[in-house]
């Protein structure tokens, strides 16, 4: 065989796959601004950059999927994104594992800014006092909160923890920022940062009984959820730092997941979920919601109450795409539809 | 969440030309290469032998090689009666010398996924988990005790004789894991042939330079050889398509291959062979200010061998010792954050016994002792051990010399783990000058791994091992040098072994899944030499796997349907060009065969071009990707564009 006739052979081959090889998955969209709908945080894969937010229509009749990939030129979001907070026209998009929190405009959902400066596995953020309060915790090293200006996104301080303690959720609540210092359902105490002084005041606060799952703010007030094995607990915390009140969840075991909506608790324990009025002192004995089991804490990885219905997310083990269910807070099933990879939180936008 | 944090023990935590061919077919190609005075010297060795071990000889006479050489893994000529399997040759590996994830990709049906060129990266071998492929070096299992799979770009690459890719059950000859197929890396040692090194250096794109260095002396006693390489690669490769850098994707390490043979009497020899292989890669992250971590391993493999080899009897002795070391640095800078070590005492016998002609007799008898150790943050907590032990019957049948039989039999006594029977039957039928079938049919399996078993929280000591029963039929059709093999293949996998969320805020494996895989291996070759300056040699595969999970009837995650490969080596005279093309279709990366999330179809191709000067003297040139291809075969994870290297080898 002569060495062209080779070459020919060769090439052909090549045009005859890149050929075949040219399909490629696409979305069209249009214009549209996220105003007046639901957004819904994906955090996507472990070591994958494939975190991005969800919109979806307030009547819940119009979705688009990756709405940061498809208004910023294609770019993927990141790797693991945590959670999101809402500020003026800001959206605040904080993605643990790329150490980075992308500020986008939250009706364009195109990029306006970002932080990365001093972050170190950041987990949850919080807004009070012009600045913006970001937990880190360190792969196996220091726990500490850092405080950047809202109005240039610059760095001011970093307020250490023990590194026997923890960070993981950040409130604001009568104009203090409480850190909830348990994460994976261990540990019981939440301390207080004085958002004058950025420092921490007075000693932590703990729990008297059961480890803290989620720590939440309503009403200038921070509310608490503890598990324990047999019983789990809901405290309220004065914006002093002071527990005002227990409520106890008599034979609900791993309560999690708290949420308040129109003067309810609504939280969730394996793949039941429970409703409670506010003032009642007795726990529900029924769940309003038993979701199908796809394991203990895929079922209802993510849990929202917003205006009186309940966003519930399915991760499917995180194999797939979740799958969203909407309900009334009667428990009837309104929707589902398919969202991102590991969707989490429901925000009103 | 919690999954996150900790993630899962990712860390702690996958042409040609086929072999096993007529013995006159080896001393044809000897004469080809070797010309005539070579041929002569070969054919009087040859008559010697078959005078001395005239029975031996005879009764492999299908496969028997001049026996001027000692194998470690002596298990494989005999395999290579029953199974067509694939040889790469250090030339074919010297193609992809990046790692060892290329040379199978490019090179063999087994579907690869990396993440970015270098790093983490497991196989799948006829639509099977990473598990379920066994690496094997010279005959000794060397899937990590922690993991129970190959990590794959952390296996030396450089320093074998031949690489050997063997499709479907292995388990009675190889152990655990070798389900899908296994990949054996074998090491030689030659008699006779005096001194002879080379040495090959190699600068690629980004930042990559390898040197590999060989010497070996023999005379007709004693034989010894060593090698050894360093690669480095700063690896910063970008892809302005996917807006993706490979940051923090820098990988080096070094190998040493010491072997050596001495024939203590006519039909004795002692052995040995040792690696020595410390490597250090980082882990690419997507964005500047990702988490930056890396993982380093060191390993030794020490093998020792007494084998006699008498007309009748043969037996085989083997002591090995194997260390396996990792530390993973969740942050770059600090000192490690978890790791592992691992040490494998291994105890081996291989008795071979011919009663007749044609009735031949094996009994392999081996004991382990695996020992584990955590380090930092591990799950494995203190130090875990078990003991192996492992007895297999093998009887062979020489029917006539166009049919022969085997049939095999395997219990193994894993500490604290109830095994199960082990078999195999093969079967293989020459019908014709054109045609010749194979058929095999055998129940393997893959045993816990230490992480499965012990790792805190969630180690689970109730676990089964994997099992599989497996069957395929070879077809194998001859041309005039065309050879076309068709080899559909069923696999039904049950207790599958998979980490699943308890609930309680950790993950615990258990046996769950059952997977039923099926599909079709074939390869097209063709290999002419017209005449002293042309020679062209074609070997294509193409495989279809479909690797279903009963329980969700959906196709297995990366998987593919379709994978074709192919390479082409032709020379004139002193120059020699190579071209690999390598498809791989739809692939799907979520349990919902999600089309959004799949990886769709690809075609890659790589070149290269090499001149001899002055017989000893090779300069070469390599082109990869040079299609100019985007594409991934991890989600999110793209390898190389279009990318370049050049090569020099001196031989003396």
């Amino acid at each position: 065989m002569k060495l062209n006739r080779l070459l020919q052979f060769i090439f052909g081959f090549v045009l005859l796959f890149s050929i075949s090889c040219t399909s490629e998955y696409e979305e069209t969209i249009p214009e549209i601004t996220y105003q007046n709908g639901l957004l819904i945080t994906n955090e996507g894969n472990f070591g994958s950059p494939n975190a991005d937010v969800t919109f979806i229509t307030k009547d819940l009749s119009l979705m688009q999927n990756d709405i940061y990939k498809a208004n910023n030129n294609k770019e993927n979001l990141g790797d693991v994104l945590q959670t999101m907070v809402l500020n003026g026209d800001k959206a605040y998009l904080l993605l643990n594992n790329s150490n980075k929190i992308q500020i986008v405009d939250r009706y364009s959902f195109k990029k306006a800014g970002e932080i990365t400066a001093q972050l170190n596995n950041p987990r949850y953020m919080a807004i009070a006092n012009g600045n913006l309060y970001v937990s880190n915790d360190k792969y196996g090293g220091a726990k500490f909160v850092n405080v950047y200006k809202l109005s240039d996104n610059s760095f001011v301080k970093k307020i250490d923890f023990a590194s026997t303690s923890t960070v993981e959720r950040v409130v604001e609540a009568g104009g203090n920022i409480f850190v909830q210092n348990a994460s994976y359902g261990f540990g019981n105490t939440i301390t207080k940062i004085n958002t004058t002084t950025n420092a921490i005041e007075g000693a932590p606060t703990p729990m008297p009984n059961g480890d803290i799952t989620k720590t939440i703010t309503y009403n200038s007030n921070v509310y608490v959820i503890a598990q324990g094995t047999a019983d789990s607990y809901i405290y309220q915390i004065n914006p002093a730092g002071s527990i005002v009140k227990t409520t106890t969840l008599t034979g609900i075991a791993n309560g999690t997941n708290l949420q308040i909506d129109g003067g309810r608790f609504y939280f969730t324990s394996s793949n039941k979920v429970y409703s409670m009025d506010m003032n009642a002192t007795a726990a529900p004995t029924n769940p309003i919601i038993t979701a199908v089991d796809g394991g203990a804490n895929f079922t209802l990885y993510g849990f929202s109450v917003i205006d009186g219905r309940i966003f519930t997310s399915d991760v499917k083990g995180f194999t797939q795409p979740s799958e969203i269910t909407v309900y009334t807070t009667g428990g009837t099933v309104i929707s589902k539809f398919t969202a991102g990879m590991g969707a989490t939180s429901v925000y009103k936008n | 969440m919690i999954f996150y944090k900790k993630p899962l023990p990712k860390r702690e935590g996958v042409a040609k030309r086929k072999s096993g061919d007529l013995p006159k077919f080896n001393i044809k190609n000897r004469i080809a290469f070797g010309g005539k005075a070579a041929y002569d010297m070969i054919l009087k060795r040859a008559l010697t032998l078959f005078s001395v071990s005239s029975c031996l000889t005879i009764y492999y006479s299908q496969e028997k090689d001049i026996d001027t050489v000692f194998v470690f893994d002596n298990q494989m000529k005999k395999v290579k009666l029953f199974h067509s399997l694939t040889t790469l040759s250090p030339a074919d590996i010297q193609k992809n010398s990046s790692n060892l994830s290329e040379v199978l990709r490019f090179q063999s049906p087994v579907y690869i996924k990396e993440n970015g060129r270098g790093a983490v990266s497991s196989p799948s071998f006829r639509g099977t988990t990473a598990q379920q492929t066994a690496f094997v070096w010279n005959g000794i299992n060397i899937n990590s005790q922690f993991l129970g799979q190959g990590d794959i770009n952390n296996i030396a690459l450089f320093g074998y004789d031949h690489m050997e890719i063997k499709s479907g059950g292995g388990s009675v000859i190889y152990g655990s894991g070798a389900i899908g197929g296994s990949i054996h890396l074998n090491n030689d040692l030659s008699f006779n042939k005096g001194f002879n090194g080379m040495f090959n250096s190699e600068i690629a794109s980004f930042g990559t330079y390898n040197n590999f260095a060989k010497a070996a002396f023999s005379n007709d006693k004693f034989s010894f050889k060593v090698s050894g390489n360093y690669l480095i690669s700063q690896n910063d490769y970008e892809v302005p398509e996917e807006n993706y850098i490979n940051r923090n994707g820098k990988f080096y390490n070094s190998t040493l291959n010491i072997g050596t043979s001495y024939k203590i009497a006519s039909n004795q020899t002692i052995s040995w062979q040792s690696q020595f292989y410390d490597a250090t890669q980082n882990y690419p992250i997507f964005t500047e200010n990702g988490n930056k971590s890396k993982y380093e391993s060191q390993t030794v493999r020490s093998l020792l061998s007494w084998d006699i080899n008498n007309s009748k009897i043969s037996n085989s002795l083997k002591a090995a010792y194997t260390e396996d070391n990792f530390q993973y640095f969740g942050n770059y800078n600090e000192s490690y954050t978890s790791g592992g070590i691992n040490k494998n005492y291994i105890l081996k016998n291989d008795f071979n016994y011919f009663i007749d002609p044609k009735w031949n007799i094996n009994v392999i008898g081996e004991f382990q002792q695996n020992q584990g150790e955590g380090l930092g943050t591990s799950g494995i907590t203190g130090k875990v051990k078990r003991n192996v032990g492992s007895a297999a019957g093998l009887l062979r049948y020489f029917a006539t010399s166009n049919l022969r039989f085997e049939a095999g039999i395997k219990q193994d006594f894993v500490e604290d783990i109830k095994s199960p029977l082990l078999y195999s039957f093969s079967g293989k039928w020459k019908a014709n000058n054109w045609y010749s079938l194979n058929l095999n049919f055998s129940k393997n399996f893959r045993f816990p791994s230490f992480n499965d078993l012990y790792w805190t929280p969630g180690g689970n000591q109730d676990l089964r091992p994997e099992t599989s029963v497996q069957t395929d039929m070879n077809h194998e059709f001859k041309v005039g040098d065309f050879k076309l093999t068709l080899s559909p293949y069923y696999i039904r996998i049950t207790d599958m072994i998979r980490w699943l969320d308890t609930g309680l805020g950790y993950y615990s494996p258990f046996n769950t899944n059952k997977v039923e895989s099926y599909g079709l291996e074939s390869q097209l070759s063709y290999q002419k030499r017209f005449n002293e300056d042309h020679s062209v040699k074609l070997v294509a595969g193409y495989t279809y796997a479909k690797s279903i999970n009963l329980e969700t009837q959906k196709q297995l995650t990366y998987v593919p349907l379709h994978k074709f490969s192919s390479n082409v080596d032709y020379q004139y005279k002193f120059l020699r060009v190579y071209a690999q093309g390598m498809f791989n279709g739809l692939t799907y990366t979520t349990s919902d065969e999600s089309k959004k999330y799949a990886i769709y179809p690809y075609f890659v191709m790589n070149a290269g071009l090499s001149a001899t000067f002055m017989k000893n003297y090779t300069l070469g040139i390599k082109v990869n990707n040079i299609t100019d291809t985007v594409y991934e075969t991890m989600a999110y994870y793209p390898l190389p564009k279009r990318n370049y290297s050049i090569n020099a080898t001196i031989n003396f």
